[in-house]
């Protein structure tokens, strides 16, 4: 099974992975209603976690332009 | 007013928030459909806003001037680098209509369901305005003011939650300093020709937006599949890693290894090699924490700095072009670059641009060495080109206090108040500072800046590869071609010899359509769209079937109606003029370098940038003798409505 890892210090919080795991689910780009949340702090991404709805798609790795996540094969984090 | 109709196109909210601060109340209007295919979105729309709302010859702080905020077609979306917002305020460095440009808070405006927001009136005493989705709330602000960006930003955010993005002002916009700017976020910064000033006007401290409505495309698969089309492209740039790793400083330092800069009020030339040593990359990764990204954008070229040792240890601070901090430690000498973070990390705080303000001071400076102004005028204090001068009088600008108090009033203000010939050093076109040295590289972006109706100082710029001197034509061509700009044109633009104020006219269409869609200028994500791919996305997101030739249509109504908006302000030829001293004076000694075409082979006289200045205005269909366009122009982009002020 594959698995997301996560690399929290990579992400710049561009949020293009939640853009595109609502547009995958909804049809539509709504930050809100994505399955993988983007924790931020004034300065930088805190944590990235997942909602029970994820599914390990793995839309959001296959549009990560930085490598804060990657699919791979195994569980999920 | 905005006109009341249904909304039909994919991509966009449909709706138009329209605030009253001296009611504290608010209206959600319907924007009107039509007025999408005409102006194309955001900073299109903009501008006919601006035409219906800000009245001619409006003082840009009375209570009735109104904010004009929009949100780009494609903000919301993973159209890459898709973020920008823009705002169109009456501005009081410039005393132009102008727009200014900014990222981030954009998404979340959008996704609370609105397209623009407008601004009114004057709160009693201090609020901050929060947006969430359709509840608009009117909060007190009176613990904010006077504090800092930093910790007004921060305070919101510990009230609100980080998911909100917040427009936030410093105790310079409070104090009305002409071009206070904001920052979104702490980072972004928008509107330095004094948008800062004019929230302090209002007694607005802050606007905080979120919402989660959502962004809809038209036809939702199309418009993902041209997206990654273009994510692919930009993915697959060989020079995007050293972007994300360099951000604004991929380009700066090749200026810096080129020539070096101006320095002295535009005069001398800081020592070859020696920025780049003192400031550049290698500085750069050792206070470089992090990369941050504007929403949608796979370049990252902003950052989280932090100071590791030295005085200022412990300074953390994000900033959007860290190019910004080595440019003030050239322009004050700093010799380290730490200083440089210090300065601008200060001048994020008080809520003014750095490049501006060092600008302002750096004039100053040559004034009092000149004898031109003494110590009868800077309240006894001696004026030098350092780090304490910088210090000292950047905090009594911010204040408005002493010689501070005269600065504060930006470049016409500052030559109004102490004449005795001041305006001849000023280096100023339409009371904004110029970005380009027209005589290190006369390419579009610094013809663009004689022209450009807003001021000196850009924000829907000409780039093209003329940034960079001596680029071949074909490279030149290339880009044209890319635009969109037909065969036959291109050809006359380099007939009998390249002529910059051509390709100047006919990017700068291009460049409108970039900007009403939203889209990010910086090259990596630039060069990766084209009119062709425009042309795609649009029709995706709204359904409307429109193709290359529509979107440049759209583009030159919106050039147009811009400067329209300033021909009704008094603008005029009279104004598209450059600085007396680039004429006369060349950068630097030794080279010396003059004013000359872009391919440098023969110097330029007033009379020749005339005659660009002209040309420029013949092939937009202007009046070559008046710099207004013609009755017929405006007939035939469909902007009747500028002729009822026709002068």
């Amino acid at each position: 099974m594959k698995k997301i890892e996560l690399q929290v210090k990579k992400c710049t919080g561009c949020l293009v992975c939640q853009f595109q795991c609502s547009f995958q689910y909804h049809k539509e780009f709504n930050p809100s209603k994505a399955r993988i949340k983007i924790e931020q702090s004034p300065y930088d991404v805190r944590s990235i976690s997942f909602t029970s709805e994820c599914t390990n798609c793995g839309t959001c790795a296959q549009f990560c332009a930085y490598g804060a996540l990657q699919l791979i094969s195994g569980e999920k984090n | 007013m905005v006109r009341k109709i249904s909304f039909k196109y994919g991509g966009f909210a449909g709706n138009v928030l329209d605030i009253n601060l001296s009611k504290e109340n608010f209206e959600i209007i319907p924007l009107e459909p039509d007025l999408i295919p005409k102006y194309l979105g955001g900073f299109g729309i903009n501008q006919i806003l601006a035409l219906d709302l800000i009245k001619p010859h409006a003082n840009p702080f009375d209570e009735k001037t109104p904010i004009i905020l929009g949100v780009g077609a494609c903000v919301g979306t993973v159209a890459p680098g898709s973020s920008k917002i823009f705002v169109t305020t009456k501005s009081p460095m410039y005393r132009t209509v102008q727009t200014a440009a900014g990222s981030s808070f954009g998404y979340l405006l959008k996704n609370a369901g609105f397209d623009h927001l407008l601004i009114k009136g004057k709160a009693k005493s201090p609020i901050y305005l929060k947006i969430t989705n359709s509840q608009i709330e009117f909060l007190d602000a009176n613990f904010l003011w006077g504090k800092g960006i930093n910790e007004t930003t921060d305070k919101l955010w510990d009230l609100n939650g980080k998911d909100y993005s917040i427009i936030t002002i410093g105790p310079a916009g409070e104090n009305l300093v002409k071009f206070a700017f904001t920052l979104v976020d702490k980072i972004g910064t928008l509107g330095k020709g004094g948008l800062g000033a004019i929230m302090g006007s209002k007694n607005l401290k802050a606007i905080a937006a979120f919402g989660n409505k959502g962004v809809r495309p038209s036809d939702p698969d199309q418009f993902k599949k041209n997206a990654n089309t273009i994510l692919k492209g930009i993915l697959g740039y060989p020079q995007r890693a050293r972007w994300t790793e360099q951000g604004t400083l991929y380009s700066w330092e090749s200026f810096a290894d080129m020539i070096t800069l101006p320095i002295n009020n535009w005069s001398k030339l800081y020592p070859m090699g020696k920025a780049a040593k003192l400031y550049g990359v290698k500085k750069y990764k050792k206070v470089k924490r992090n990369p941050l990204a504007c929403p949608s954008c796979p370049i990252g070229c902003k950052s989280t700095l932090e100071i590791k040792d030295g005085e200022y240890e412990g300074l953390i601070t994000s900033t959007s072009s860290y190019a910004t901090a080595a440019l003030v430690s050239t322009r004050l000498d700093l010799q380290d670059h730490r200083k440089g973070v210090y300065c601008i990390d200060l001048m994020d705080d008080y809520g003014i641009d750095a490049l501006a303000i060092v600008g302002l001071i750096d004039f100053a400076v040559d004034l009092y060495e000149k004898g031109i102004i003494n110590d009868d005028d800077t309240d006894g204090e001696v004026l030098q080109r350092d780090f304490k001068t910088f210090l000292d009088l950047s905090k009594k600008i911010k204040d408005r206090k002493g010689f501070g108090n005269v600065i504060a009033d930006g470049w016409l203000g500052m030559i109004e108040q102490i004449k005795r010939g001041a305006e001849n050093y000023a280096i100023q076109i339409k009371g904004g500072e110029i970005i380009f040295d027209p005589r290190f590289v006369f390419g579009t972006e610094a013809f663009e800046q004689i022209v450009n109706p807003r001021s000196g100082a850009h924000v829907v710029p000409a780039l093209s590869p003329t940034i960079v001197p001596n680029r071949s034509p074909d490279k030149l061509k290339k880009h044209l071609k890319r635009a969109g700009i037909k065969k036959e044109v291109i050809s006359e633009i380099f007939t009998p010899e390249f002529n910059v104020a051509k390709y100047t006219r006919y990017i700068e269409d291009y460049y409108a359509v970039m900007s009403a869609f939203g889209i990010c200028f910086r090259h990596p994500i630039a060069m990766h769209y084209n009119i062709n791919n425009l042309a795609s996305l649009y029709r995706s997101l709204t359904g409307i079937d429109y193709n290359q030739e529509d979107l440049l249509i759209a583009g030159e109504r919106i050039t147009n109606l811009q400067k329209m908006l300033n021909v009704r302000e008094g603008f005029s030829k009279k104004d598209d003029i450059l600085p007396e001293r680039i004429y006369s004076e060349p950068l630097g000694e030794k080279p010396a370098i003059y004013l000359m075409d872009y391919y440098r082979t023969k110097k330029l006289t007033k009379q020749d940038v005339m005659k660009l200045v002209e040309d420029y205005y013949r092939e937009r269909g202007w009046d070559p003798s008046t710099g207004i366009p013609t009755r017929e122009k405006l007939k035939a982009l469909e902007l009747e409505e500028c002729l009822s002020f026709y002068p």
